[in-house]
């Protein structure tokens, strides 16, 4: 079992934000989370990632508990779980090759982390260079990266997210800001990728039909909340409508 | 920089009372400050005359046959600013980083989703040293460089290598500020995100913030190198043989040909480090583009040596770089280069009358210990004799000074608002704001280009030269009293408000004056009523800042003859040679100093709130 | 990048080397500099042609004493004593309060020979002509209306001494007796400024002045005297103590006697001076009295 969520709550001060969830996970599954705003995804997949710690319920990550976990250990467990932030969390004046080495830092230490800033091994380069190539821009390598377009930036992040080797692979909202040729392109890859690695991937989108058309198990959300869990052709109507549907409560925004 | 929110920020009447408390601010100092008195007949026979004359040979009749030629002493002596200023931010920079590094907290042990006490405990210990980091770079900061380079040379002895070092100490603690603002502001997003993929938090740090800080750092440093060559140029006042010195012995024999060339050689200098800088900073914010693309069609190794080798670069950032570390090694060891100047360090000879280092800075302190604790051994006598000193002399140089800062700043202040239109590249166009302006009359284009141009030269000429040697000349000419200094302050800090204000302004989002112009209000309308409300913050915000900063070259100005913190420390130096009196009255500025820092800080803050 | 910090290597090696290469020259001058004696003096005026004004005496000394001798410049009072203090020069022409604050920092320097009319030496109170006033025998009352220069601050006949009797006049200190009194830094640049009219009245040396009208730059109706103090003595040439150590034993006598016997116009000019007599440090007590009563408030 690569993931396992059980009774998670999550409270913002008095907003709750994520209300008992449980989720099961098998190793190299792929399952979309999908809601509307504010439903409550990005906080999921931040305790999911380890950036947040449930106020309530159990957590088991690649068969660890982060609660029980040492500075150390939690460090180790981070470097094997990858996480792609809606923001991308890239820094725009370096090159496309220094973000995506900035992936592998867990696995090495402050010396070699300068050696490797002053001077990259060849290896190194090469094998950047090979990630690169399979999301397609490895001709960017050298270019600063904020000389790339938007969906470009997110396949660096993507890079950068698979040159960890990890087991797990998160992806919050990676396609809401990109044209829906390019979008169907991303998914497709991610899903692909993780088909060929045996990486467990958990994306969250709004895009229904995109979720629909990739994903073999799908996760609807609303206020923090399952709706449902269940494959594509299980899905109703009903309950897609049901989903996105505006409430009074919608008004006020969650966060 | 940062988009501003196009709602005034301090609303309606809040602005109109705060301008005339300046006003009213103004009129106090200078009821404390007394009239300026009429300025002696004859003293500017010549003087501005000779502005149009600079020459290149001595005025001096009495100077022996093989003395140097003027021309070439003077090209020395700017050489010798330059290589002070030189080794000095070859000093400074690294211990700014250092101490930035320290004063920040961006690197501590992060709390994301993170359980371990180890982390906790980490942090409060990191705390501490975070704050006497700032504390000790402040300290460094309230001293100016000129008080420490008196203090140096009077302990150590007149050697190049004491006056760089003087240079360097408040120029490491300014740039150890900067720096740990520059990092503290930037975005955390890519380091959070390298912390939870397994990063440590320094090497989060240290492939995130330091690439991220790093445009904002190497403009700010090339700025401080500016102010470095002003600081070393005005050491000459104090008698160390930079460019400064041949402005005091020109003005002094009333050689005014020979002082305007000096003037004009260090304006040009200046002129040209301030060009240089501002060429990088827009270099740096430009994305280089990619100059061709090869062709990727052979093995992998050659692909990605191609694609290195074609890879964009911004070419100006490095030629500057590695011209400055040519420049600065130079600079430690001009040997190199076949030029022979004073050693940096005098070469200890067997003279046994010379005292050793460590003996002359014993002694340097034994003097520097007040007077009553020297002859009974308790600290508790230092109370009354901080006291009476106090009461004799301290309290209105205090006031004085403060008096002279803030002056000055409100006289800049108000020039630079009135004349910012006037500079601003969005205003000051035949097309204001990229709006149609008229028929296209190539005159009126021709005019508006020029007054942009003229007042935008005068801003950058103003801020160029430094205070002191305003402040020497017009002392020269109008008279001893406090006045010429306020206006040395005023001119000075005019062309620096001139240009962080015009900053303010080109940066404000354009629609809301836009809209003003395109329903029928002239330009000064709509600086006034759109651009002026919502930079007001802004403004305020520079304001202090640099009133900070007027305050700090207030306390040594007074040296030049004023009533102040500046006079007392000379006087005691001279008169009495009463080091511990001089080290109360130093003590007393950097007391000061620190106050108004604090004051700046906390004004400032709440501004950015606003 | 690698070739870049190749270079950066290289050249950081040649510029250690050449370090050490500066060292051994001046190792080599350092046996051949053994016996440089390096004086100064008060920068009292024509401040910005000290190099020039005593390099007769510096010559003149090196070829009656048989040693090398330098000048070196001092940029103001202070530093002059500062540079004795520390072991920098080894002779001083110093003034009368400059020479008893170096004489109380060395024990063991001794004042060694005097100009001959610094025994009896005077300020001159001047002031412009337009102020009315003319030389009168009584400390002038209205003194305190005009605009007022001092020379250096650290000056005896400049500052220190007229502060002393403006003191014993009036009661009060120049600082609070005067609005804003000036301070020039020398002695001619006191007398051109009064006679300028930067500043009503000023005080200054009586050497000074009466060398300036000699020399026709000061004009004695435009700038006139109003009032001399009461004399005192001043100038002096003082000797580190450790003077005998480096140079052997009797150096000191020997270089008193030298300056005694000095006739050279070149020399004499330099100093402004007729001849040298004879002094210690007792000539000068009264202004180490002065100096502890003195105060500018």
């Amino acid at each position: 079992m690569s993931l396992q969520l059980s009774q998670i709550t999550h409270h913002f001060g008095s907003t709750e934000a994520v209300d008992c969830v449980s989720l099961d996970v098998k190793s190299g599954e792929q399952v979309a989370l999908i809601g509307p705003s504010g439903c409550g995804k990005t906080t999921l997949l931040r305790i999911m990632g380890t950036q947040l710690l449930p106020s309530t319920g159990d957590i088991s990550l690649i068969g660890r508990t982060p609660t029980t976990l040492s500075a150390r250990e939690i460090k180790q467990l981070r470097t094997r779980i990858a996480m792609i932030p809606q923001h991308l969390g890239l820094v725009s004046n370096i090159s496309v090759l220094r973000n995506v080495l900035n992936g592998g830092l867990g696995k090495i230490n402050l010396l070699q982390t300068a050696r490797q800033i002053i001077h990259p091994t060849r290896q190194e380069i090469t094998r950047v260079y090979e990630l690169l190539k399979r999301t397609g821009i490895s001709e960017k390598i050298y270019d600063r990266t904020d000389s790339l377009s938007g969906g470009q930036q997110q396949r660096v992040a993507v890079a950068r997210a698979l040159y960890q080797q990890p087991s797990i692979l998160l992806a919050d909202e990676p396609v809401s800001s990109i044209d829906p040729a390019r979008a169907r392109d991303t998914i497709q890859m991610l899903t692909q990728l993780s088909k060929e690695e045996g990486i467990t991937l958990v994306v969250s989108l709004h895009n229904l039909e995109l979720a629909r058309e990739f994903f073999p198990r799908l996760v609807g959300l609303r206020y923090g909340s399952t709706a449902f869990d269940c494959s594509p052709e299980a899905l109703s109507n009903d309950d897609c409508q049901a989903l996105f549907k505006m409430d009074s409560q919608d008004l006020v925004q969650h966060d | 920089m940062t988009k501003l929110p196009s709602r005034p920020l301090i609303k309606g009447h809040g602005r109109k009372w705060i301008v005339l408390a300046l006003l009213v601010l103004f009129f106090g100092c200078r009821y404390i400050l007394g009239p300026m008195p009429p300025s002696p007949p004859s003293s500017e026979e010549g003087f501005w005359g000779a502005a149009l004359n600079p020459t290149l040979t001595d005025q001096s009749q009495s100077l022996p046959e093989d003395a140097m030629p003027f021309a070439e002493r003077i090209l020395k002596e700017m050489a010798t600013t330059l290589r002070y200023a030189f080794i000095a931010m070859s000093m400074a920079v690294p211990a700014g980083l250092l101490l930035g590094f320290l004063a920040s907290s961006k690197w501590w042990p992060s709390m994301i989703g993170d359980v371990s006490a180890g982390n906790k405990a980490a942090r409060y210990l990191l705390r501490p040293i975070q704050i006497s980091v700032r504390l000790f770079t402040t300290l460094m900061r309230s001293i100016h460089e000129l008080i420490w380079a008196i203090l140096f040379l009077a302990a150590l002895g007149h050697e190049p290598i004491t006056a760089c070092v003087a240079l360097a100490l408040p120029f490491a603690g300014t740039l150890a500020k900067v720096f740990s603002e520059i990092i503290d502001e930037q975005s955390v997003h890519a380091r959070d995100h390298l912390i939870t993929s397994g990063a440590g938090p320094l090497q989060a740090f240290l492939t995130s913030l330091i690439p991220q800080s790093f445009p904002d750092i190497a403009t700010y440093t090339v700025y401080r190198f500016e102010c470095a060559l002003r600081s070393s140029a005005v050491l000459g006042f104090i008698g160390i043989e930079t460019i400064g010195l041949s402005i005091t012995r020109s003005f002094e024999n009333h050689f005014y040909n020979e002082l305007w060339t000096e003037l004009y050689l260090l304006l040009a200098v200046i002129l040209l480090v301030d060009a240089l800088g501002a060429m990088l900073r827009k270099r740096l914010n430009r994305i280089p583009k990619r100059t061709a693309v090869p062709d990727l069609s052979r093995s992998t190794r050659e692909n990605i040596k191609q694609l290195k080798r074609t890879a964009p670069r911004s070419v100006m950032a490095r030629v500057l770089l590695w011209s400055s570390i040519v420049l600065v090694i130079v600079s430690w060891f001009p040997s190199m280069i076949n030029v022979s100047t004073q050693p940096l360090v005098k070469a200890s000879s067997s003279n046994t009358m010379q005292l050793s280092k460590s003996e002359r800075l014993s002694h340097f302190l034994t003097k520097m210990t007040p007077a009553p604790v020297r002859e009974s051994g308790a600290w508790n006598d230092t109370i009354p004799w901080a006291n009476e000193l106090w009461h004799e002399n301290g309290k209105t140089a205090v006031i004085n000074t403060i008096a002279m800062a803030t002056a000055a700043i409100i006289i800049s202040a108000f020039a630079a608002w009135l004349l910012l239109p006037w500079a601003s590249r969005a205003l000051a166009s035949a097309k204001p704001l990229g709006l149609f302006g008229g028929s296209d009359n190539p005159l009126r284009n021709i005019i508006w280009q020029s007054v942009g141009l003229l007042t935008r030269f005068l801003f950058v000429i103003s801020r160029a030269i430094p205070e002191y040697i305003y402040a020497y000349l017009l002392i020269g000419l109008l008279g001893v009293s406090a006045w010429p200094l306020v206006l040395a302050l005023a001119l000075h800090n005019f062309g620096i408000l001139g240009r962080l204000w015009g900053e303010v302004i080109e940066n404000q989002p354009a629609e809301a004056p836009r809209q003003l112009l395109r329903s029928g209000s002239g330009r000064l309308q709509c600086y006034f009523s759109s651009f002026v409300p919502a930079s007001f913050n802004r403004f305020l915000m520079y304001l202090f800042y640099r009133w900070e900063t007027c305050v700090r070259e207030a306390t040594v100005l007074g040296m030049l003859g004023f009533a102040s913190l500046g006079l007392h420390i000379q006087l005691s130096r001279n008169f009495s040679r009463a080091y511990d009196e001089m080290l109360f009255y130093v003590l007393l500025g950097s007391a000061v100093i620190f106050i108004g820092d604090l004051i700046s800080v906390y004004l400032r803050r709440g501004l950015a709130k606003a | 990048m690698r070739h870049a910090s190749l270079v950066c290597l290289t050249a950081c090696s040649v510029a250690i080397s050449s370090c050490g290469e500066k060292k051994d020259a001046t190792e080599a001058t350092e046996s051949k500099e053994q016996a440089v004696l390096r004086f100064s003096a008060i920068p009292d005026q024509d401040t910005t042609a000290q190099a020039e004004r005593y390099a007769p005496a510096a010559k003149w000394l090196s070829e009656t004493l048989g040693i090398e001798v330098e000048f070196i410049a001092s940029s103001d009072y202070g530093a002059s004593v500062d540079k004795f203090v520390t072991g920098d020069i080894q002779l001083a022409w110093f003034g009368g309060v400059s020479g008893v604050q170096a004489r109380n920092e060395v024990p063991g320097s001794s004042a060694i020979v005097a100009g001959a009319k610094d025994l009896q030496f005077k300020s001159y109170f001047i002031a412009h002509e337009s102020t009315g006033l003319s030389k009168s025998d009584t400390f002038p009352a209205t003194l305190n209306k005009l605009t007022f220069t001092f020379g250096s601050s650290g000056s005896t006949s400049g500052c220190i001494m007229p502060s002393h009797f403006i003191v014993k006049n009036t009661g009060l200190g120049p600082l609070e007796y005067f609005k804003n009194p000036g301070f020039s830094g020398a002695h001619d640049k006191t007398a051109y400024q009064v006679q300028d009219g930067t500043y009503q009245a000023g005080a200054l040396s009586f050497s000074t002045y009466e060398r300036l009208v000699k020399e026709g730059k000061i004009d004695a109706n435009k700038c006139r005297v109003i009032w001399e103090t009461p004399t005192y003595a001043d100038y002096n040439f003082t000797a580190h103590a450790g003077l005998d150590k480096v140079f052997g034993d009797g150096f000191t006598d020997k270089l008193q006697e030298a300056l005694l016997n000095c006739k050279d116009p070149a020399v004499l000019k330099a100093f402004d001076r007729n001849q040298f007599v004879k002094v210690d440090n007792a000539t000068f007590q009264g202004i180490a009295d002065v100096m502890k009563k003195v105060k500018l408030k």
